[in-house]
């Protein structure tokens, strides 16, 4: 089964259907540098259209991707501002969004942001295909965050996880080019670094 | 490495590699990690591994490279601009074809093309030049010399210990070395370079294949000053042109102030998000910039890079004692691999030092001066030189800039992207005598060094003073060199600029960097009051502000330590410091950046566009 393909096509559809897709001839790349040193881990989450998939596998692995750290809980200033902002660049990016290009949204407290939770809350955005909200065991998204450098070395402050969404994180796996950029900044900045990661 | 006995020391199980994806789930067995480190993943405190301790380069001899020169830079052949490979048909420069008309290969129209806001940020639409074929006194400085350079990836080698040999490994260079080669320029001799984007699709783990090349710090226009929003793709080339003016051109006429002539600069890429894995990958380089002819009526002042004429700095034939040193620290994951920590915002340092792109090597000397030209490439490390045999260091210049008198000095400190002239005399020393460069900064992190002296240090790179002949040492150590310009004219605003952490983002005045945003419109010709700011947390940010420098007016509201007070163009901002700068904004025009040059914060997004207006 080739999940990627699967995903690919952007359909928010049973486990089921894919089967039906053929398997590709050839051989699945290795994984990127970045993968194989955990920069990219390969945890399980679980998507809000109710799929169980594995981060790099599924959603990193040769593909353009931006994905970025949230709370459903944090109401007030940046968080629901990134969301917004995001929304606005899928617009920008058009068709490209679930074709060549797919956005990840990780929630931080996993304790509260249940696929269900998610799911309305990507609703009330009314997001388009290719973007996905996620939520994990704590421990998984834990790691997630951590490997990815959304620390912070005061203790205090690594605590209160509204000081992990300012950045996120967009890059080409097949080209193993990686960037960040501010999620409150400019939604045509946002949509334009995109042209960057092409060839 | 040792995969094996870091799992073991990790604790981790066979669920937690397939997590990581370490172990392939058809074979179930371990994969080759090369580049990266599963430590980095995790680290307790953070997901940065600390150089050294967390990760450790593999061992290399100390001394076992001779250190190289900087290859001197050639023009193209007979200084012709025929040729310049230009490309796809493009049309040669020269007035009346303006740099920024030309067709083909020229990449300034796919940027305008991606940043249409610029049209409205630069006094020309066209991204003309300001410099070339436009009449008066700023704009009628064609070039005189022409160059051209590539950006390619090549194999370098750092060491020859490490595991990849003599055969090196993929780097990123100018003119395929690191650090590219050395620029030596004059004062009333403007240069073109045009440098052609080689570098392949396929990076090294890190880094892009689009660049833009800033000239750190010249008086250029903003259309050569190698902005963070132009973009030169692969495939194209981008034309620079340096008018080579003193700052005060509109002023004083002519070539404008000589009291204003940088001396020591470096180039390296400034792309936007990318710029500390482009500079890491290797994309830099020096330029050093000498006296127009007879600029001061005085013969005994002036820096010629001729040591029998003005002050007689150390120069010697070819330059020979006139002499690039860029520093450079990195890290290797264990198998000897090229690593950069995509995931430490803190910043990337490594544990092997690199001068001139060797690890620990070594220089003979003759027994005369030198004039040694200390440039910290970064990527964020800070350091604080000694020498080993307790000798003082004679500083000429900071920032390139030569102080009104030579300051003497036990140790320095050296952040990101300052320079520092000094010169060292070898001929008290008898022959195979060793004098070794220490850093004895202690620095575990991105966030700048802890407070504590290493003893001894960190070797660097060791001199040996040699018996071979050299002629007679012409040079002199000047009691007195260049005046120090007035800074009388009145401030016209006073400005405040906050550098900290906020949100998991480096920002400035609250904001990280948003290309759409001109924080500060500055008409020409006007002085400012600077206040810079470091918002707290232990963080020492370098902050750089392309074009024009600054003075120090008070540094922690106290006078500026001596090697400080001449003209600068990065501020030291040490946790919690305050700097009040002296700012002017003369005869160009066009919009310029201020940015941390600790890479990893200008990246994430410690940045801000001002314009001259």
């Amino acid at each position: 089964m080739d999940r990627r393909n699967f995903l690919g096509l952007g359909l928010a559809a049973p486990l089921a259907s894919s089967l039906s897709l053929p398997a590709r001839a050839e051989p699945v790349r290795p994984m990127s540098r970045a993968a194989r040193a955990g920069f990219l881990p390969n945890v399980p989450l679980l998507a809000h259209t109710g799929e169980t998939v594995h981060f790099y596998d599924d959603l990193i692995r040769e593909r353009t991707v931006l994905f970025n750290f949230f709370l459903v809980g944090c109401r007030e200033g940046r968080c629901p501002l990134a969301t917004a902002n995001l929304r606005a660049v899928q617009n920008l990016l058009g068709e490209r969004m679930g074709r060549d290009i797919f956005f990840y949204s990780i929630t931080l407290q996993p304790e509260t942001d249940s696929r269900q939770v998610l799911k309305e809350y990507a609703e009330a955005f009314d997001v388009g295909p290719g973007w996905l909200f996620l939520t994990g065991k704590k421990a998984d998204i834990e790691l997630l965050r951590r490997s990815q450098g959304y620390v912070d070395n005061d203790p205090q402050r690594d605590r209160d996880l509204s000081n992990h969404i300012g950045m996120a994180r967009y890059g080409n796996d097949r080209l193993e080019r990686w960037g960040a950029v501010s999620v409150s900044s400019q939604a045509e900045n946002i949509a334009s670094t995109f042209k960057w990661l092409t060839s | 490495m040792d995969l094996q006995r870091e799992i073991t020391r990790e604790g981790l199980t066979r669920r937690d590699l397939l997590k990581m994806g370490m172990l392939s789930l058809s074979s179930g067995l371990l994969l080759p990690i090369p580049g990266l480190s599963l430590r980095a993943a995790w680290a307790d405190g953070g997901s940065c591994p600390v150089p050294g301790k967390d990760m450790i380069s593999p061992p290399t001899r100390p001394w076992a490279v001779e250190m190289p020169r900087l290859v001197e830079k050639q023009t193209v052949l007979n200084n012709d601009p025929n040729y310049c490979d230009i490309g796809n048909g493009g049309a040669l420069p020269g007035p009346g074809i303006p740099v920024g008309t030309m067709t083909g290969g020229d990449s300034k129209y796919r940027c305008c093309e991606e940043f249409p806001e610029l049209h409205n940020a630069t006094p020309y639409p066209e991204l003309d030049h300001q410099a070339w074929g436009k009449g008066g006194a700023l704009g009628n400085h064609p070039p005189q010399k022409f160059y051209e350079m590539r950006a390619r990836q090549f194999n370098h080698v750092w060491h020859p210990d490490l595991p990849a040999g003599t055969a090196g490994q993929p780097a990123w260079g100018f003119d395929s070395v690191v650090p590219g080669p050395m620029f030596r320029t004059r004062y009333g001799e403007p240069h073109f370079v045009r440098i052609h984007n080689d570098l392949p699709a396929q990076n090294l783990g890190f880094g892009i294949n689009q660049i833009t090349t800033h000239m750190h710090n010249l008086h250029s226009p903003s259309e050569s000053d190698g902005n963070p929003l132009f973009t030169n793709y692969s495939g194209h080339y981008y034309d620079y042109h340096y008018p080579n003016v003193y700052a005060g051109v509109n002023q004083f006429g002519g070539l404008g102030n000589p009291d204003e002539a940088l001396g020591t600069l470096w180039y390296h890429d400034h792309k936007l998000d990318f710029t500390s894995q482009n500079v890491y990958a290797g994309l830099a380089g020096m330029n050093c910039i000498y006296d127009a002819p007879g600029i001061y009526a005085d013969p005994n002042m002036g820096d010629y890079g001729d040591e029998t004429k003005g002050w007689r700095l150390p120069c010697g034939a070819n330059h020979e004692f006139d002499v690039g040193l860029v520093f450079h620290d990195r890290q290797f994951d264990p198998n000897g691999v090229d690593f950069f920590p995509l995931t430490c915002f803190d910043g990337a340092i490594g544990d092997k030092m690199t001068v001139n792109g060797k690890i620990q090597p070594y220089m003979p000397v003759k027994a005369r001066k030198y004039r040694f030209r200390f440039l910290n490439m970064g990527p964020s490390r800070t350091y604080n030189w000694f020498l080993s045999n307790g000798a003082p260091f004679v500083v000429i210049a900071n920032d390139g800039n030569l102080l009104p008198a030579p300051v003497v000095v036990k140790n320095f400190q050296q952040t990101v992207a300052e320079r520092f002239d000094v010169i060292m005399d070898f001929s008290m020393f008898a022959p195979g005598t060793e004098i070794i460069l220490l850093n004895r900064a202690e620095q575990v992190n991105g966030r700048g060094p802890t407070n504590n002296l290493l003893s001894p240090g960190f070797q660097v790179l060791k001199w040996i003073v040699t018996s071979d002949a050299f002629g007679v040492d012409e040079s002199r150590i000047p009691a007195k060199m260049r005046p120090l310009p007035s800074i009388t004219q009145p401030v016209s605003k006073s400005r405040v600029w906050k550098f900290e952490r906020s949100g998991g983002e480096w920002v400035v005045n609250g904001q990280p960097f948003n290309r759409a945003v001109v924080s500060a419109t500055i008409p020409e010709g006007s002085a400012e009051h600077w206040s810079i700011i470091n918002g707290g947390g232990s963080w020492l940010h370098p902050v750089h502000i392309h074009y024009e420098e600054h003075r120090y007016l008070s540094y922690n509201r106290t006078t500026p330590e001596p090697l400080a007070r001449g003209r600068k163009d990065v501020i030291r901002l040490d946790p919690n410091a305050q700097v009040e700068i002296y700012m002017r904004f003369r005869d160009y025009k066009g919009i310029y950046p201020m940015h941390c040059h600790n890479v990893v914060h200008e990246d994430h997004a410690m940045m801000v566009m001002w314009k001259i207006v």
